[in-house]
């Protein structure tokens, strides 16, 4: 079989595609994709030139809702790729299908990614803390109300990618 | 509309079984099945194979 390369195990992981990334699934998400850059590619073109011109005469409002509309557009898309993906059903998968190491991956994968999330989480919003309002890092690190955001936040997250690969299982098994 | 799910069921294998023999995922099977994916030859052929016939019996349609 034809080793995988970065491109492709970056494809993967960002399409959420497990088993092989075969020609029609690399159809699909070239199509996905070509579609997800055009949409981009325009926005992005027309947009810096609104803002470009806006942010002369309301430079302020522009350096913090122009980030905010990329995010919002840039999320949008990705419910889009999503959306298409589930479509063309590429990012389906079954157990038996799955090699060794994705099979380790896919166990208690809620539970992993719910911690690392949590986390990173904790971290980030320590960084934040010590950074806007000059917290010492230690103290924000303990912090039992911050533990207990980021404990809840990892839970929600987990729940929520677990929730997720059990409707992919479903959805391909039906 | 092709034979590929009339051929493969005739040597008794499952989607899975075809799908791994061939090096593709069960959905692409699914899709080519259904008619909503239309192979590349090198694919064509590796169907044939696998299935123990010919492109013209798997997909030619008379």
């Amino acid at each position: 079989m034809k080793k995988e390369t970065v491109t492709d195990k970056l494809i993967k992981h960002f399409y959420g595609i497990t088993g092989p990334l075969d020609e029609y699934k690399r159809h699909e998400v070239d199509k996905i994709g070509n579609i997800a850059f055009i949409w981009l590619s325009w926005t992005l073109i027309i947009g810096n030139t609104i803002a470009l011109f806006l942010a002369h005469r309301y430079p302020e409002t522009m350096a913090v809702a122009y980030p905010i509309l990329l995010e919002v557009i840039l999320l949008g898309l990705f419910g889009f790729v999503i959306w298409k993906a589930r479509q063309a059903r590429v990012s389906e998968f079954d157990t038996e299908e799955l090699t060794e190491k994705e099979q380790r991956k896919l166990q208690f994968a809620g539970l992993k990614s719910g911690l690392f999330f949590g986390f990173f989480m904790h971290l980030w919003a320590c960084v934040m803390d010590v950074w806007f309002d000059g917290a010492d890092f230690l103290t924000t690190l303990l912090n039992p109300y911050q533990l207990v955001r980021s404990l809840v936040s990892g839970l929600f997250f987990g729940l929520f990618i677990h929730i997720i690969i059990k409707i992919r299982q479903k959805h391909s098994e039906d | 509309m092709n034979r590929v799910k009339e051929f493969r069921v005739a040597t008794g294998k499952s989607q899975l079984a075809l799908a791994k023999e061939i090096g593709v995922s069960r959905q692409t099977i699914n899709m080519i099945e259904n008619d909503k994916y239309n192979p590349s030859l090198d694919l064509c052929i590796k169907l044939a194979e696998s299935l123990d016939t010919d492109l013209n019996n798997l997909f030619w349609n008379r």
